[in-house]
């Protein structure tokens, strides 16, 4: 009907999801938070970008925004490569009033890929993780009903046996990420393809950590002030990546010189690698901050 | 205006009458009598389902915004008798107002007249539009039996 | 248009959103009290809390009457009994019927296990104290129940014993909130008048 002049186009109402689907996430992430680790279902929507692309995390963060928030999306701890700016972009279309950051203390909620910020998080913050494999029995057992079964009863033995396994074969753990973790006791989470590095910081953190798996149609939660232990060995303890060099140094990084962060090592022209923190907002602000540490410490 | 369109047709009529008219009478009336949701106004998505006509089995065309509204007028009597509306549009606010106005026209509340002329106005507009297309439709029929008599080998 | 025809503010989305927030917060961090009147416009907490969590797609409870026709028109759910209901709205005052058995899930679906959102008065400041532990929780923390029966508490305890398997508490008073999730640890402390 082309005479009804209208005042304003059609358009996606605020967080794109309609209000059904977002009462269906909250009470699903409400759930999560109740029973820490355990997966819990829900009816993942299609989303305007490809299952495997983040839209587990999307489908929180965008069931968790409001108009006060402030939004930050990393991506292996960047925040300008192609999928994290996309994700920032379409919040700010999708949820007008939304400010968008890179800086880790400026956000409200974070929505990220395989990283966890090096600054610890405060009890104001959410961070959401996009996770591709929500269940970390999946190596172990190809039946979901199994497994989900297996994860009612915490009964793990299985995935102990894969690890010590690992432990004859190779004489460590091996795996790199997703480590399997154990939260508040019972259930064991895969905690999205973090390194280990990040694996710690789940354990007794002071923020919210919310896991949506989009394809797997999954999500969980731990809490804050919640154990998450690693699942190792007492004789075998967990370890976290070491960054120490031939001469038993610890690395720094080429760029803020510290020594304490998750370092990417980037191969050069001339086959020298170099090595330089992940968490680019963290380097940047160890950067600004550097010099008078520095000249501080020299002086003393 | 020779037969009054039917309540089952005047939520497509007011769609079709001018906005900014339909939104400043139900403001109006909206005020006049009282008007409260009686249940919340939902904007949402509903599929669209057709019946192909080779087969006749139903299949999904596809999606479509939805908005419902439900009001409760207060009527001279003290009672409330109620409006309601279903439009294909994801506007809240438009869809109060015609459930507004759905019920003073329904319930003949003062402002009837003034509700009677938009419902006339669009549905004038619909059949505009439905002669217009009408025409066009016509324009673009063919008519097998000439095609025929031009000399068709299998028709024996 | 006209302010006669505004939604109450709990049916809002953007209050809803707010609400949620408060909700999450307060499941995250057990016993920590929430206000919420700045988003339910002298709404009942409780409702505003059904209000941000159900719709036509979850069961309500509400064998008290507690509810109005309104409240049900808006809500969209369908009302359910207690051991059914993924929702369960109750008055906190009197102790829960020896047959009040609200669903707990199974092994493989806890989430199942219902919601029980109770209506007090006074929480945080009056009533029987409790001293709560557990998920969310850094040592303690210590949460006055209201006027919560004492029943609640043992009953809770109860249907809590089986982790996963649960029930999940939502306490409301007029207008603030504090969630007492299957993962709490409750121990009574002294009576206070």
């Amino acid at each position: 009907m082309r005479a009804r002049r209208r005042r304003k186009p059609a358009s996606y109402g605020f967080g794109f999801l309609d209000e059904n689907a977002k009462k269906e996430l909250r009470r699903a992430l409400l759930k999560a938070v109740a029973i820490p680790g355990h997966q819990v279902p829900y009816a993942s929507r299609e989303m305007p970008i490809a299952r495997g692309f983040g839209t587990g995390g999307l489908q929180v963060t965008l069931a968790l925004l409001g108009d006060d928030d402030t939004v930050k999306v990393i991506d292996q701890g960047s925040d300008v490569s192609v999928n994290a700016a996309n994700l920032r972009k379409f919040f700010a279309l999708v949820c007008p009033g939304v400010r968008e950051t890179t800086r880790t203390a400026d956000a409200t909620v974070i929505q990220t890929r395989h990283r966890i910020p090096e600054q610890r998080l405060r009890d104001d913050q959410i961070l959401v993780f996009q996770v591709p494999y929500p269940d970390a029995l999946v190596v172990v057992e190809p039946s979901a009903a199994k497994r989900r079964e297996m994860h009612g009863a915490a009964n793990y033995a299985r995935l102990w046996t894969k690890l010590y396994e690992d432990m004859v074969a190779f004489d460590e753990i091996t795996i790199s990420h997703r480590y399997p973790t154990r939260i508040a006791g019972h259930y064991v989470i895969d905690p999205s393809p973090i390194p280990r590095w990040d694996v710690p910081k789940l354990n007794m953190a002071d923020c919210l950590y919310l896991f949506g798996a989009g394809r797997e149609k999954r999500i969980y939660a731990v809490p804050p002030h919640t154990p998450a232990e690693p699942l190792s060995f007492s004789d075998v303890p967990f370890r976290v990546e070491d960054f120490t060099d031939e001469h038993g140094h610890r690395r720094a990084c080429a760029r803020c010189r510290a020594t304490d962060t998750f370092l990417d090592e980037l191969p050069g022209a001339d086959g020298v690698k170099t090595y330089q923190c992940s968490d680019i907002d963290h380097c940047t602000e160890t950067a600004k901050a550097e010099p008078c540490e520095r000249s501080s410490k020299s002086a003393a | 205006m020779t037969t009054p369109t039917p309540r089952s047709r005047w939520m497509r009529a007011f769609a079709a009458a001018e906005a900014d008219r339909v939104l400043a009478l139900a403001g109006r009336l909206a005020a006049e009598h009282s008007a409260t949701h009686r249940s919340a106004p939902r904007a949402g998505l509903a599929l669209l389902r057709l019946r192909e006509s080779v087969m006749l089995d139903t299949f999904y065309l596809g999606e479509i915004p939805v908005t419902t509204a439900r009001v409760a007028l207060l009527a001279p009597d003290g009672g409330q008798v109620e409006g309601g509306s279903v439009v294909m549009d994801d506007d809240v606010e438009f869809a109060a107002a015609l459930a507004v106005l759905d019920g003073v026209l329904a319930h003949g509340l003062s402002g009837s007249a003034e509700v009677r002329g938009l419902l006339d106005e669009g549905q004038a507009e619909i059949d505009r539009t439905a002669r217009l297309r009408a025409a066009m439709l016509s324009r673009t029929k063919v008519d097998f039996s000439l095609m025929a008599e031009a000399g068709d080998d299998d028709r024996a | 248009m006209t302010t006669a025809l505004d939604v109450p503010a709990v049916y809002c989305p953007k209050h809803r959103q707010r609400l949620f927030r408060q909700l999450l917060d307060c499941m995250a961090r057990p016993g920590s009290v929430a206000d919420l009147a700045a988003w339910i416009d002298g709404a009942p907490a409780a409702l505003a809390v059904l209000a941000a969590l159900c719709d036509s797609e979850v069961s309500v409870a509400d064998q008290q009457g507690l509810l109005t026709d309104g409240d049900w028109r808006f809500l969209e759910s369908p009302q359910s009994t207690v051991p059914a209901a993924r929702f369960i709205f109750v008055d906190g005052a009197t102790a829960p019927a020896p047959n009040f058995e609200p669903a707990l899930g199974a092994l493989t679906t806890p989430e199942q296990g219902a919601t029980i959102v109770i209506r007090v008065s006074g929480l945080g400041t009056t009533g029987p104290k409790v001293r709560l532990s557990g998920p969310g929780i850094a040592s303690h923390r210590d949460l006055a129940l209201g006027t919560l029966h004492p029943d609640w508490i043992e009953r809770r305890a109860a249907w809590c014993r089986f982790f996963p398997l649960g029930v999940d508490l939502i306490l409301c008073d007029e207008s603030r909130v504090a969630a007492l999730p299957r993962t709490t640890r409750v121990a009574r402390m002294e009576i206070h008048r």
